[in-house]
């Protein structure tokens, strides 16, 4: 169920996305018009258009320059994000993540996991030590994403998609994902979702 | 700093060096940089390694004669680990000791060094060797720690962690050196000059990461040599002859080692101690009118997976996971080791695992630090808690002793711990000996 919507979306935007990569792929590197075509996806205000794509405002900035590289590379595979990263030189996607790690992460306005669920993530986060590489209250730091107040559509489809190794960037998040049982992800996506963590990190960054 | 950051188990930092004027230190993006002492401004900064493949340094720098010996993470990345010289005054490389040598296949040990069989399939390891050839260059062999310099023989001492991918062996056959091994070499020059491998072609990640102390140690004949003892990842304390790195004795197992050396499984595989060891980071000291050793442990019951996936160029590369095993008892200890017989002189536990080292001193005090916020002093002698301060977030590193004119301080900081979440806080606390 969740690839056949995911792809319908995918349709539906490879058109605009292919035109906007072409015209500038043989430019300069223009960060305001770079931002204003990602505005069509992530969202203007930083709340994405639907609810596969994710929140790219306030995202680390290590993560987010790896992931342009693996879209570029094709170690990270999707047919919208694959055309728009492949133009951009490695600068232009050090600009970009610097650029989009300080905008304020966007309240998507998902509710905090009820406690039975909570309850249940929790278990599967203490067993694998997610907390251990994704910090305290999920910011991640570095390299290593936030998920805290992520989508939820998104962060379940991605947690899946590295256990059964469509999502191949990351060999290591795989093997962690294979070693959680199946009928945890669910929890995990709504607990994480519902995370909000602006009172942790002081200012909303 | 720059954005890329590689490390494993959370950002941490280790401690600085100060040599002369200046302050030493490494970052998560390895780099080595040496700022002015006085002003805090930046004098020299070295690229060791790209972090994009995996690289990064946690440890603190050792400055000695002239130079700044750092190591490198990375050994959940699939690095190829070293140790190496920087000139202190210019930061240019002055030798480089590769932890991986280019022939990492070794004699094909069956046993570990406490004569445990380790269960290795040594005809598949040696088919994949012909196919695959030497793994060496993302064979991992990170150096976490501080080497133990020997001034008078100019050698150092360091232990070399895991291999790359940490539970998976069938892409790296051989005994994978000088993985899990404590290595000699010389101080002026980088060249090797001895080595001794706990585990050969460990699939468990269960290396050696605590850094070594020098001592003098009682040989088997009951001469009085120089000695260099570790704490394993294992649980046990390995007491060597520094003249050849050659195996003296092994204490006694300070934790639960049921089910080792059981091998990782798709489905998991329970074996103890956990992943996070014996004793892992945790520094450990000695009180040498004793002859005792103190370390501190972890009692976390886990599963070791498998799951094979190629070099992915710089992203974690497990090879499998860890998982603890859920509603399992955990604890830690404080344990004292005898280093001239290999006994346990005594062992108090503690309500969490432990995580970050102890401090003896000649007073006959042991000091360490729980992740509830308990620092505590024991008796050297028999581990009577004799006083407790509350630090209110996680005492995870180890508390080191200082005078100024004559008076004694012993500092330690309450950070807390990433890897095994343990409450974080932001103090450094200095206590008065009256
Ligand atoms: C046509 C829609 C679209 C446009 C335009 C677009 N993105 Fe994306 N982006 C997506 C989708 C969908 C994903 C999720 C892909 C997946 O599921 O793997 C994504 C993922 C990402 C990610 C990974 C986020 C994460 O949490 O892993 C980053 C970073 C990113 N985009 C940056 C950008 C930047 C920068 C731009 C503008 C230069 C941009 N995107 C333009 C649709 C778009
Ligand atoms: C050993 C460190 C480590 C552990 C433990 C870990 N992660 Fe990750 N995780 C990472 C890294 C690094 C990434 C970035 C992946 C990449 O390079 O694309 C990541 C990425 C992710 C993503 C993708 C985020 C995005 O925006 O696309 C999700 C979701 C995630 N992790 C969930 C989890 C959960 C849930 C757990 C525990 C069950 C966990 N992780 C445990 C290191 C870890």
């Amino acid at each position: 169920m969740l690839h056949v919507s995911r792809r319908a979306v995918c349709a539906a935007f490879l058109i605009g996305s292919t035109l906007f990569a072409g015209s500038g792929s043989a430019e300069e590197f223009n960060l305001e018009e770079k931002v204003k075509l990602c505005a069509t996806c992530h969202g203007a205000d930083g709340v994405p258009i639907n609810k596969q794509t994710p929140v790219i405002w306030g995202q680390n900035e290590g993560y987010f320059y790896l992931q342009l590289r693996d879209f570029k590379r094709g170690t990270r595979k999707n047919p919208l994000m694959e055309p728009i990263a492949a133009p951009l030189e490695k600068k232009d996607m050090y600009a970009l993540a610097a650029y989009f790690t300080k905008k304020k992460w966007p309240n998507l306005g998902q509710p905090p996991a009820p406690a039975s669920v909570a309850a249940k993530a929790d278990s599967a986060v203490r067993s694998v030590g997610c907390r251990g590489c994704h910090l305290d209250h999920f910011q991640g730091d570095g390299t290593t994403a936030r998920l805290a107040g992520q989508s939820r559509e998104y962060l379940l489809a991605t947690m899946l998609a590295f256990r059964d190794g469509s999502r191949g960037n990351n060999p290591g998040m795989s093997n962690l994902m294979s070693a959680t049982p199946e009928d945890d992800f669910e929890a995990l996506a709504e607990y994480l979702a519902g995370l909000q963590i602006d009172q942790y990190l002081g200012h909303g960054r | 700093m720059g954005p890329v950051t590689t490390y494993c188990c959370g950002p941490n930092n280790r401690g600085v060096a100060i040599y002369k004027d200046k302050v030493y230190m490494g970052t998560l993006d390895a780099k080595l940089v040496a700022l002015d002492a006085k002003t805090g401004s930046l004098i020299w900064e070295t690229e060791i390694a790209d972090p994009e493949l995996g690289y990064s340094e946690t440890m603190a720098p050792t400055v000695v004669d002239g130079k700044v010996l750092i190591g490198t993470n990375g050994g959940e990345y699939g690095i190829r680990g070293f140790v190496r010289a920087y000139d202190a005054d210019t930061g240019e490389l002055v030798w480089n000791f590769h932890t991986i040598p280019e022939d990492s296949v070794g004699e094909w040990a069956t046993h570990d060094a406490t004569g445990k069989d380790m269960h290795r399939d040594i005809e598949a390891e040696k088919a994949a060797l012909a196919k695959l050839g030497d793994p060496y260059k993302t064979l991992g062999g990170g150096v976490w720690q501080n080497p133990a310099v020997d001034l008078k023989t100019k050698r150092i001492y360091f232990v070399v962690g895991n291999p790359s991918p940490d539970l998976d062996g069938s892409i790296r056959p051989g005994d994978n050196l000088y993985t899990d091994s404590l290595v000699s070499v010389d101080l002026n020059t980088g060249e090797y000059v001895c080595h001794f491998q706990y585990i050969a072609h460990d699939v468990w990640d269960l290396d050696a990461v605590s850094p070594p102390i020098l001592v003098d140690v009682k040989d088997n004949d009951g001469n009085t040599v120089p000695g260099v003892i570790h704490g394993g990842k294992t649980g046990n304390v390995y007491i060597h002859n520094r003249d050849d790195c050659s195996l003296i004795r092994f204490s006694e197992a300070m934790v639960d080692q049921t089910g080792m050396w059981s091998l990782p499984t798709p489905e998991g595989t329970p074996m103890l101690p956990g992943a996070n060891g014996g004793v892992e980071w945790s520094v450990m000291s000695v009180n040498p009118d004793l002859g005792l050793t103190y370390a501190v442990n972890l009692h976390q019951p886990m599963t070791y997976h498998v799951e094979s996936s190629p070099y992915p160029g710089g992203k974690l590369w497990l090879g499998g996971a860890f998982k603890v095993i859920p509603d399992s008892d955990q604890f830690g200890n404080v344990t004292a080791v005898d280093y001239n017989t290999g006994k346990i002189k005594w062992q108090k536990k503690t309500p969490l695992p432990m995580m970050g080292g102890t401090l003896a001193t000649a007073g006959g005090l042991v000091f360490t630090g729980e992740g509830d916020g308990w620092f505590r002093a024991y008796d050297a002698e028999n581990g009577e808690v004799l006083w407790s301060f509350f630090a209110g977030a996680g005492v995870n590193a180890p508390a080191t002793a200082y005078s100024v004119d004559g008076k004694e301080y012993i500092v330690v900081g309450a950070g807390g711990n990433t890897q095994i979440d343990f409450k974080r806080g932001n103090n450094i606390i200095a206590f008065t000996v009256d």
